[in-house]
């Protein structure tokens, strides 16, 4: 009895400290998105993945708001909608042809994560 | 001539200060004189004087590359897709300038060679005549059929069939022993 109950105190804790480190992971991800559209909007925009509605709203959060925004049990900040093949191109397990070099992977990764971003900005 | 002194004497000093401006950001990133010309309505004098105060030497001679056939190599085509794909991305996202957007991809573009190693081989004035390309319809983004990536190519080329340089390398491609280039057998 006293077991179960222990255990249970401990996935409660487990889950506790999960929160919290998502809450500032959140809490990160707002504040320097911010400092980065605040920066320059346009680069922003690139980097973050975001369209200019999105950095706009971003850029007018109060402090109070970000802090109520990152206590969120879920993460604001998401992986660029990456498909399969650039998800491999990163990790290095895509050799389409021939070996290509590790650089020359990570720029065709680039290159297409920053196409879809205008795709999906058309 | 004429025309120009005109021009120069009816225009405000705001849009001039903003113009210097713009050319001494332009400089700094290694624009040649050409291209500042082109984008600011600054007199070649002025250009030049600026040019010689921000550098402190005088801006290389001779005619700007015109071909579109750089681009279509095989290493520069990968810079110049890059660098147009981030371009086309910020164009679609914020209302921009076209120098501006050109200015901005361009220091991402460099910024991503730091982090992965390598020159950037598109220069500032190079990445700029391209993105003049592509805007006059000279060279087109295309999709790879392999890999779904956009990539420069000739307006004329068969799109269906269309394989990107790094879907499959040409046979010589990255077999260069200059420093900072990009390595097909590595």
């Amino acid at each position: 009895m006293t077991a179960t109950a222990a255990a249970t105190h401990t996935l409660d804790a487990e889950r506790e400290q999960l929160l919290a480190e998502i809450r500032e992971a959140n809490l990160t991800y707002l504040m320097l998105a911010q400092r980065l559209i605040r920066a320059d909007k346009a680069e922003a925009t690139f980097r973050l993945g975001l369209s200019e509605t999105a950095a706009d709203l971003i850029a007018a959060l109060t402090p109070a708001q970000i802090v109520k925004l990152a206590s969120h049990n879920t993460l604001l900040c998401r992986f660029q909608d990456a498909d399969d093949i650039v998800w491999k191109l990163l990790t290095s397990s895509h050799a389409p042809q021939r070996l290509v070099g590790e650089a020359a992977q990570r720029l065709h990764a680039s290159i297409l994560m920053a196409g879809r971003l205008a795709d999906t900005a058309a | 001539m004429t025309t120009a002194t005109a021009k120069s004497a009816s225009k405000s000093i705001v849009s001039e200060s903003r113009d210097i401006e713009r050319a001494i950001e332009l400089i700094g990133l290694g624009a040649r004189l050409q291209v500042l010309e082109s984008e600011t309505n600054l007199s070649y004098e002025k250009l030049l004087r600026l040019y010689k105060e921000v550098t402190g030497r005088s801006p290389s001679k001779g005619q700007l590359p015109f071909s579109t056939d750089y681009f279509l190599q095989w290493q520069p085509n990968i810079h110049a897709s890059l660098f147009e794909n981030i371009r086309q991305s910020l164009i679609k996202t914020v209302a921009l300038d076209d120098i501006d957007a050109v200015m901005k991809a361009y220091r991402l573009y460099a910024e991503q060679m730091q982090v992965c190693g390598l020159e950037p081989l598109l220069s500032f004035t190079r990445a700029w005549r391209l993105a003049r390309f592509i805007d006059a319809g000279m060279l087109v983004r295309t999709r790879c059929t392999c890999c779904g990536g956009h990539f420069v190519a000739d307006p004329y080329i068969n799109t269906r069939h269309y394989v990107c340089g790094l879907c499959k390398p040409p046979a010589r491609a990255g077999k260069g022993r200059a420093d900072g280039a990009l390595r097909a057998d590595a």
